[in-house]
Formats: C-alpha cells, sequence, structure tokens
C-alpha cells in the first residue's frame, strides 16, 4: 500500500524551556543492538544530522569510522568528524519507516535533524503560529 | 501499509519528555528515569558508569546553547 500520512506533535520545551520543533528519534548504530533514542531540533539550515560526539561511542563508531571535517556555524567554523558508515533511524511513533543518517558529530551537546536524511524522507513543516511540528510522509 | 495514529505518535515524542527542570544541568549529561534525573556527568560514558545508572535509562545530553541566533 502506498505510503501516507501526515503527523503532527506540539513544540516541546528544550532545557532553557522554551518551546520549539523537537523531534525523538531512535538512532540504529553499527551493530543492532546500539539503539538510542535521541531528541533533536528540527533545523531546516542544517544540511545534515548534527549529534554530539560522546554519541559516537555509543553508536558503536570508532575512530576509523569518522572523518574529520571543518564545519562552518554561526561562531565561525569548528572541527567535526562525519561518519563514514550510516546508522539507522526511525522517527518515534513512525515505526513503518525506517531510513539512513550519517551523523556529522560535534564537539558540542546540541542534536541537530537536518534536510540530507531525516528531510529526505518526511517533508517537515513547522507552524510557529500553533507551535507545532508537522511530518509527512513523502 | 498501516501507519501509527496520530495520538500514538504523540505519546511516543512525548516519552523522552524531563518531568523537571534541566537548567541546572546545562553543559552535562543526565541520566532520565521515567523524566526524572537520576545522574549527571560531564560525558555520555562517565554517566553510563555510574552506579545508580541502570541500562534502560535515558542519556540525554542537556546543550548549555542552541546554535544559530536566539534571545537569551
Amino acid at each position: 500500500m502506498e505510503r501516507s500520512g501526515s503527523f503532527n506533535a506540539p513544540y516541546r520545551p528544550g532545557p532553557d524551556g522554551q518551546l520549539r520543533p523537537y523531534l525523538l528519534l531512535t538512532l540504529i548504530g553499527l551493530r543492532p543492538d546500539q539503539e538510542i533514542m535521541i531528541s533533536g531540533l528540527v533545523d531546516t539550515g542544517a544540511d545534515r544530522s548534527v549529534l554530539p560526539i560522546d554519541y559516537a561511542e555509543e553508536l558503536g563508531y570508532t575512530v576509523d569510522d569518522l572523518a574529520p571535517v571543518e564545519v562552518g556555524q554561526v561562531e565561525g567554523s569548528a572541527s567535526a568528524w562525519l561518519a563514514q558508515k550510516p546508522c539507522g533511524a526511525i522517527v518515534d511513533g513512525i515505526p513503518e519507516i525506517e531510513f539512513e543518517i550519517a551523523p556529522l558529530f560535534v564537539a558540542n551537546l546540541n542534536a541537530l535533524w537536518g534536510r540530507a536524511d531525516l528531510m529526505m524522507n518526511f517533508t517537515v513543516s513547522v507552524s510557529e503560529k500553533d507551535q507545532e511540528l508537522t511530518l509527512q510522509l513523502s | 501499509m498501516a501507519v501509527q495514529d496520530q495520538d500514538s505518535f504523540r505519546r511516543a515524542q512525548a516519552e523522552l519528555e524531563p518531568k523537571e527542570d534541566l537548567a541546572p544541568y546545562m553543559g552535562k549529561w543526565v541520566a532520565l528515569r521515567n523524566g526524572k534525573v537520576v545522574a549527571s556527568d560531564l560525558s555520555a560514558k562517565g554517566l553510563r558508569s555510574q552506579p545508580e545508572v541502570r541500562p534502560t535509562d535515558a542519556i540525554v545530553p542537556v546543550p548549555r546553547s542552541r546554535p544559530g541566533y536566539f534571545i537569551a
């Protein structure tokens, strides 16, 4: 059957109490028993999904699986490590759709869901007026 | 293909929602059990090694700031 459907969820509070479009994903690491739920901010300005570097080990990545890269951000350039192998991902609550993410690991604690992975599998929209995030199967 | 209904999506998305203020833990990792902080550490690995942390606890980073522009 053709995939269809639209899912919406309210903005959720961040650590500072501000409501933003956070989305909960389960990532499946390089070994199938390495599953982690990660809450990240949906960010259409992020070329790809970004995770804190501590998640690399939690997902089974070793130094050999990561390539050092320089990335641009608001504060200037920074060092990061790009996964050379993808991990699996599902949006919690939509288990039928599994897709791949090759995360960019960074030295800060922000998790961002970007365009190259999440948004290749879902059409994502936010309504600031309604404080609501919508995912549409694409 | 059957897809989950809207209510189950919303319930699943709320699973990691903390039930306490995480502001005191900014810059650290916290272990959440039923939404409550049971331990914190500067690294995920250090947190997992703490005796009070169970394998089933959610290990969550608490960022000090967000990338991009925002009003502090």
